[in-house]
């Protein structure tokens, strides 16, 4: 496109320096016209021209000239026209090639970027709700792992309790009467480990 | 000849006060001899002896003469007995009686060894039951112990409580 418009231009342009040129000369024809051999010849005496005719050709001479540059001038300025409107529907074709073109790449562009969040976001949600079934599975095991916890503790405090209580209630007047007969049956029951346990220190 | 101790004598501080009145009587025994050679008229009566002093005398004196060298040589035993003898040590939760004390060094003397030694101490946290240490063994039968090892048991029993 460019490329034709650059020729177009060059073609105006040497049609004006064209019609400048034919212009220049007929102007100059006109006001120095050139003389040619006949005149240049003096010309023989037995022959004057009547002013009269000569101011006749010359007003016609003008007439011609002016004639011929209001014809240059007005073909020049149709040209210039013609150029213009060519010119200016060229660039109009042009700027609406370009904007249509920009403006279709400006909306595929917009449309892979929605694309792209619409996937970030797809994938996004996935991961979230994975993410929160993983979370709240491993909070119920936790929850169950330390009410276990807490319940062995309260039964090793309960525990621990009734024993620190029996030992301080019980800890006072022990009746060793009563229990000589669990004594010596113990040292029955354990004799073996006990004749063994002497040896072995001995 | 083997030395048998009475059931009196338990521990090793009690063959030493052994050994000492045995010396005492040795030592009164000799004065006396003495006294009864020279004809003196007064004379000091025989020391006062425990229940166990007076049998391990009276098994000795059965089998030995009754001299002050064969005394000396009785405590001379009874000293080396203290030192060489085994010896237990066995923790009540409270003060144990003469009776309690004769029964487990009884036992002791009739399953272990003859001339073993029993001292008695007394942990009131035992609650009950004993603790009997040989050597380096220890044999823990107190009731606290036995309340500690089975501590588990009391959360399974509250736990099946409807």
């Amino acid at each position: 496109m460019n490329l034709f418009l650059e020729i177009f231009l060059i073609v105006d342009a040497l049609i004006i320096g064209a019609v400048a040129t034919l212009a220049w000369r007929h102007g100059l024809a006109h006001f120095k016209p050139e003389r040619h051999d006949a005149e240049q010849r003096p010309r023989p005496q037995n022959g004057h021209l009547d002013p009269e005719i000569v101011k006749q050709m010359q007003e016609k001479a003008l007439t011609n000239f002016q004639a011929v540059i209001e014809r240059s001038s007005t073909q020049l300025q149709t040209d210039l026209k013609a150029s213009e409107t060519r010119l200016t529907a060229q660039l109009e074709k042009l700027s609406q090639d370009i904007i249509g073109k920009e403006m279709a790449r400006y909306h595929e562009e917009l449309d892979r970027i929605r694309q792209r969040a619409e996937n970030a976001g797809k994938s996004a949600e996935t991961e979230l709700s994975e993410h929160q079934v993983a979370l709240k599975a491993k909070m119920e095991q936790e929850v169950a792992e330390e009410k276990q916890h807490r319940l062995e503790q309260l039964d090793s405090k309960i525990s621990d309790a009734v024993m620190s209580f029996l030992l301080e209630t019980l800890g006072h007047d022990a009746d060793l009467g009563a229990q000589s007969k669990y004594l010596l049956a113990q040292l029955d029951e354990h004799k073996a480990e006990i004749i063994d346990g002497v040896k072995d220190g001995a | 000849m083997a030395l048998e101790l009475p059931s009196e004598v338990n521990s090793r501080q009690d063959i030493q006060a052994l050994a000492l009145e045995v010396r005492n009587y040795a030592s009164w025994l000799a004065h006396n001899d003495i006294k009864k050679r020279l004809k003196v008229r007064k004379r000091s009566p025989a020391p006062e002896l425990s229940p166990g002093a007076s049998e391990t005398l009276h098994d000795w004196l059965m089998r030995n003469p009754l001299s002050s060298s064969s005394l000396d040589k009785l405590a001379g035993a009874l000293e080396n007995l203290k030192d060489s003898a085994p010896s237990a040590t066995i923790t009540l939760a409270a003060p144990a009686g003469p009776k309690l004390k004769q029964d487990l060094t009884n036992w002791c003397r009739k399953n272990i060894d003859d001339n073993i030694l029993v001292n008695f101490e007394f942990n009131s946290t035992l609650l009950g039951g004993m603790v009997l240490r040989c050597g380096s063994h220890v044999f823990d039968w107190s009731f606290r112990r036995q309340l500690l090892d089975n501590r588990r048991k009391f959360a399974e029993v509250l736990a099946n409580v409807r």
